[in-house]
């Protein structure tokens, strides 16, 4: 078990994590509590295998997983700012759509119970870049990863530039901060709502394909398990920050590799590394408000 | 007839037409998407109601699947009364479940009724403590309760599953489950061979008793002010954080009970995720009710009809037991859609 091995696995469990992260990172900017990456991730996983298995063509299958995960966030948004109903209860109607919805289409369709696993799926391409692997450390890390896993890792730097370098970034913290100041300024709050919330369906979209088709080439129902969750705990970890997101991301990731070694190794159960994450991010908030308190007393 | 009752009557019918608007809207969807698969969406919902009304078996089943909701469906609706979008009822659910099966297999030499009592007392006060760990993080230091309760359900779910798998393992059982509460505690089956069991009339009281709480109580009194207008509650007086930490808490017992009268009434043990979901379908049924008692027991009912009638839909009519869930996530998009309300008010503006 080296620390090749280890960096290795992080970087690939992390991969759908960061996608999820980078997605909702807008949402969190612009103040609009995102639950729905859980959902959007899952739509985005199934509409690519299936789309994959039906036509043995990889592109279409990201394609229409892309298209997936727009149309849902479009939907989400729908709800949100035209129907004007509840942003969290929203969320968890998605989620709860998302998951159910797969699963139900699973059963009409293929009449299968569970998993939807087709043999000889074409799976994400893994390669090298050769460069990569002279850097101690780090190099086996970032080698012989699937295509996905390298897109997340520019998607990190194209956000950190995004929210830093660009007018939409400001537009976004501008409206963040105080929606109706930001009308006055010309800033439509709604248009910015709603492509915060696309961003959100297509990122999380395409970690759920890293998800379907870059690991064993399967879905179920249950195939994000929590991760949707994990990105906007990492969100929240970071209070948004990119690249902060992205090492609490990591460190999700390191804690999902390291489970299975774990147990494996030690005796310690399964379950304690599990709910590291999610306990962390409540102690995590616990902390950043009590910096505050002590700030402004 | 006079203007107070005229104002009356409207607001009856104002919380009426929306969940009976939102419920009608989800069944359409249901039927459309249902429509599409091929199936015959008439014919299905004949079938749910007949199954669920009509057969004896369907009938107590239907109550005994509202009856884990009715409680959720309380405790949601207790923070959201306050204001505070308290997603953690399942987390609550899972601990007290446990601590309830803990009593009841620990201590296997005291009498039934003692037991029993015990039993829920130490699930419900379990779940309340459970509760208030978003709570007292909500209450003194303003966090976000959306994502602590959220995250908060998780490590409850991983902790219990822990519990079983360890600790409280018992060798030779090939399932993550505990053993088996004392005979004496199992609650009693008031028609067989359905799992229908006393924790049933629990609920119906525990309605009646939040009903109270509601609008006869200064707890009642209390949590509704801060929800309305949490700054007008400080000039009244009312000290708001403690108003959130009892309001986490009391939801925190509820779920706790309701996780009781599972182990107590129907699994007789703790199971490893146990819950498909009670906690976040008591939020639906808060919502749909409009946090209203009676609503919840209502709504509570209606969902426990619809889960009865699952397994006969997926035997006979071939329905996948998920159409449930895009129900559910349909009732709950449509019930908070506010702009039916503000529909509804203006059509009737327009009128006169």
């Amino acid at each position: 078990m080296q620390l090749g091995d280890i960096l290795h696995s992080t970087l690939l469990m992390s991969a759908p994590l960061i996608f999820a992260a980078m997605g909702g990172l807008f949402t969190y900017k612009v103040g609009l509590i995102n639950i729905a990456l859980e959902g959007l991730m899952t739509i985005g996983a199934f509409s690519s295998i299936l789309f994959t298995f039906y036509t043995h063509s990889l592109i279409i299958g990201i394609v229409a997983g892309i298209i997936a995960g727009l149309l849902a966030s479009i939907l989400f948004a729908l709800f949100v700012l035209g129907l004007k109903c509840n942003l969290i209860v929203s969320g968890l109607a998605i989620n709860i759509a998302a998951i159910s919805g797969t699963d139900y289409l699973l059963q009409v369709m293929f009449h299968t119970r569970g998993s939807f696993s087709p043999e000889n799926i074409t799976m994400l391409p893994k390669f090298s870049l050769g460069i990569f692997e002279k850097i101690p450390l780090i190099g086996p890390m970032l080698s012989n990863q699937g295509i996905m896993v390298y897109v997340s890792i520019l998607f990190v730097f194209i956000v950190t530039y995004v929210v830093n370098k660009t007018v939409f970034g400001i537009r976004i913290k501008a409206t963040g901060e105080n929606a109706i100041a930001a009308k006055s300024t010309g800033i439509d709050p709604k248009k910015i709502y709603l492509y915060t919330f696309i961003w959100s369906g297509v990122l999380s979209a395409l970690g759920g394909i890293q998800l379907s088709l870059g690991y064993v080439g399967l879905f179920n129902q249950n195939i994000t398990s929590g991760r949707g969750f994990m990105a906007l705990a990492a969100i929240y970890f970071a209070d948004g920050k990119p690249l902060l997101t992205t090492a609490a991301c990591l460190l999700f990731g390191l804690l999902q590799a390291l489970q299975y070694r774990l147990q494996i190794i030690t005796k310690i159960p399964p379950q304690f590394p599990q709910i590291l994450p999610y306990l962390g991010v409540v102690l995590v908030l616990w902390f950043i408000s009590y910096k505050e308190r002590k700030k402004n007393v | 007839m006079n203007t107070v009752s005229k104002i009356k009557i409207q607001e009856i019918f104002y919380s009426l037409f929306l969940p009976v608007s939102a419920v009608s809207v989800a069944f359409l969807i249901g039927g459309l998407i249902l429509l599409l698969s091929g199936k015959n969406p008439i014919s299905i919902y004949l079938t749910l109601f007949q199954y669920s009304i009509g057969t004896r078996s369907g009938f107590f089943d239907s109550l005994l699947l509202s009856t884990p909701l009715i409680f959720t469906g309380l405790a949601t609706a207790i923070s959201f009364r306050a204001g505070i979008w308290n997603i953690g009822i399942e987390g609550s659910l899972y601990i007290g479940a446990f601590a309830s099966a803990w009593v009841a297999f620990t201590f296997i030499h005291l009498p039934g009724p003692l037991l029993i009592f015990l039993s829920f007392l130490l699930g419900g006060i379990a779940g309340g403590l459970w509760g208030l760990f978003p709570g007292f993080l909500r209450a003194f230091y303003k966090v976000d309760e959306v994502v602590s309760t959220i995250m908060l359900n998780y490590v409850a779910i991983l902790f219990t599953s822990y519990l079983v798998n360890y600790p409280f393992a018992v060798p030779g059982l090939a399932n993550a489950m505990s053993k088996s509460i004392a005979k004496q505690a199992f609650l009693k089956r008031l028609a067989p061979p359905s799992q229908f069991n006393i924790s049933y009339i629990i609920a119906l009281f525990t309605v009646i008793i939040i009903t109270f709480t509601y609008y006869r109580t200064t707890f009642g009194y209390e949590t509704k002010l801060v929800g309305l207008n949490p700054i007008f509650a400080r000039w009244s007086g009312i000290s708001t954080p403690n108003v959130i930490v009892k309001a986490f808490f009391v939801s925190g017992i509820l779920g706790g009970i309701a996780g009781s009268a599972q182990v107590l009434g129907v699994n007789y043990r703790f199971i490893a995720n146990f819950s498909p979901g009670y906690g976040f379908d008591g939020l639906a049924i808060a919502l749909l009710s409009r946090l209203h008692p009676i609503g919840i027991f209502a709504s509570a009912t209606l969902f426990g009809m619809i889960r009865s009638s699952i397994p006969q839909l997926e035997i006979f009519e071939d329905v996948p037991k998920n159409i449930l869930g895009i129900l559910e996530a349909s009732i709950m998009l449509f019930a908070t859609a506010t702009v039916i309300i503000e529909w509804a008010k203006r059509r009737k503006h327009a009128i006169r």
